[in-house]
């Protein structure tokens, strides 16, 4: 498998177990991010992030380690920072148990609804 | 809303502005609930204008709704100078204005809008004879160029001034007066050699 | 001459080349009577008295026709509904565009200096704002929200410098976030105690909804709302709030 293919994998992993956690309405980037992700995509460079646009998966140039980036919108029912730091838990040992190293995770809300 | 509260006319007019002010300062800032509600506020007055200056009420929903969408991306710059309610208008304005122009000069009865019933009574002959006056009128004005037919129409069916239509158009108040001249006289003409 | 809106091109084609068939071909017309046109229909739009114009059969056709076309124009008016069109679904069409073009701006820090969570401006000034409004007769304007400066910029880049590095947010300061809300009021309320009151609200809600760290909170009150109804309201929110007094305690 490309490293490519791995990053999707991971993506795919990460969105699940987002998805899953308790305040999480969907996966939502910014436009900035979007427009981004979707320039690199058409360009096929190889720093371009695998994964839906609301979470991405790659390895930084030159670091050992993953870089995961969510993009959230949140239900109101809970304080905005609980539910963000469930996410990055639970972002994390999606891609613990999924590639057997950890992650950096960095998870932004894009809405509230 | 304005005028339940036995305000005057004025007074719902000034808060109507200040609203207006509020709403677009939050929409520039990113907010679209805020931008929705100038859209319902705005939207009315300006789809009557663009079916006035476009004859036909499906191009004018289409002018409308660019325009707004147009508004909404430029938002960020307008920065409240005008009232949000003249800077729509004059955006309604010109994009019906560049739609005219590049229309081939052909005369879409098809598409005018049916004139209602004017609320007296009147004899059913007059009102027959009301009702073509009015679509002469209609078909007379296809023969406009763009430039008068947009200053004749916000002059006429508007009440607009020379001078917000000067600075809706960009163009002097004299050059305005030139074309609401040049519109009457060619629309007399046709209205009298049709009588 | 700039517009702020479509662009208009400056020279466009002369008017006196779409004078159509009827005859019509000098840019204004003398009447027989030596008085021109123009000039006629400009006093009578004016509504000014001309004796000459009154008495000249040729000054009187010429008014004649306008105000034949003047009626049929009233006609014209008259015969449109009263009712303003319906444009919802007009609105509905133009918010479907704009909610692919959202614009979320700068991104800032939510939890603690050491965490990697963020949230963008303008879901956060949506919460904020809603505070603002729960006081009764205050509408909440502009509101943002300034990260810290970054540690490559000076305080007075930190706006440029965060907004052009919108992601990403990892690599972003941390630190607490300084607010600045604009805010409507109800006339007959005593201003600085609904500063006060904005304030308290807002940390409430940054705090209780967000969960992000605050630096302070800059109300400015940009304009006095002086409706009938809205002092009524006041009153019973002056009653209320000044009997709770938790709320402004900080």
């Amino acid at each position: 498998m490309s490293e490519r293919d791995v990053s999707r994998v991971l993506a795919d992993a990460v969105t699940e177990a987002v998805l899953a956690t308790p305040g999480v309405a969907f996966l939502r980037p910014g436009l900035v991010d979007l427009l981004r992700s979707s320039a690199l995509l058409r360009r096929g460079l190889p720093g371009a992030p695998a994964g839906s646009a609301g979470v991405q998966v790659q390895r930084r140039k030159g670091a050992a380690v993953l870089s995961v980036r969510v993009y959230v919108v949140l239900r109101r029912e809970r304080r905005a920072l609980d539910v963000t730091r469930e996410v990055r838990s639970a972002a994390a040992q999606a891609v613990e148990r999924a590639a057997g190293e950890p992650a950096e995770v960095t998870v932004t809300v894009t809405g509230l609804v | 809303m304005p005028g339940d509260r036995g305000e005057t006319p004025e007074e719902a007019d000034a808060s109507a502005r200040r609203e207006d002010g509020l709403l677009a300062v939050r929409a520039a800032e990113g907010d679209e609930e805020a931008f929705e509600a100038l859209v319902h506020r705005h939207a009315p007055i300006a789809l009557r204008l663009a079916t006035r200056l476009l004859g036909s009420r499906p191009e004018a929903e289409d002018a409308v709704q660019e325009s707004f969408v147009s508004a909404w991306r430029k938002l960020p710059e307008f920065r409240g100078d005008a009232q949000f309610g003249t800077w729509i208008y004059r955006i309604v304005t010109n994009r019906c204005l560049n739609v005219l122009r590049s229309r081939r000069p052909v005369v879409t009865l098809d598409a005018l809008p049916e004139p209602q019933a004017p609320d007296h009574e009147v004899s059913p002959a007059r009102a027959a004879e009301a009702h073509a006056a009015v679509r002469d009128l209609a078909r007379a004005m296809e023969g406009l160029s763009p430039e008068q037919r947009v200053c004749w129409v916000l002059r006429e069916l508007d009440g607009a001034s020379y001078e917000s239509i000067a600075e809706s158009v960009g163009i002097s108040p004299e050059a305005v007066r030139g074309r609401v001249f040049r519109a009457r006289r060619y629309l007399t003409e046709a209205m009298a050699a049709w009588r | 001459m700039a517009v702020n809106g479509e662009s208009v091109p400056e020279n466009e084609a002369p008017d006196d080349e779409r004078e159509a068939g009827f005859g019509v071909l000098s840019d204004d017309e003398l009447l027989p009577c030596g008085r021109k046109l123009s000039y006629v229909w400009e006093q009578v739009e004016a509504g000014v008295p001309d004796p000459h114009i009154e008495s000249c059969p040729h000054c009187t056709q010429a008014v004649d026709a306008l105000r034949h076309l003047e009626g049929i124009v009233t006609r014209t008016r008259e015969a449109t509904p009263r009712e303003d069109p319906d444009t919802s679904a007009l609105a509905g069409r133009v918010m479907d565009v704009v909610r692919l073009e959202l614009r979320p701006g700068r991104t800032l820090p939510l939890g603690d200096e050491d965490e990697d969570t963020w949230i963008v401006e303008a879901a956060a000034a949506r919460t904020i704002r809603a505070a603002a409004e729960s006081l009764p007769g205050v509408r909440a304007g502009s509101c943002r929200l300034d990260p810290p400066a970054t540690e490559t910029a000076e305080a007075g880049e930190t706006t440029e410098a965060a907004e052009a590095v919108a992601a990403p947010a990892g690599r972003l300061a941390r630190g607490p976030v300084r607010v600045r809300i604009g805010v409507q009021v109800p006339l007959t309320w005593n201003l600085p105690e609904t500063a006060d009151l904005v304030r308290s609200r807002v940390l409430e809600a940054v705090d209780g909804e967000l969960g992000m760290r605050i630096a302070g909170v800059d109300v400015t009150i940009t304009d006095v709302i002086d409706d009938e109804s809205d002092a009524t309201d006041a009153t019973d929110a002056i009653d209320d709030t000044g009997d709770s007094r938790e709320g402004r305690q900080q």
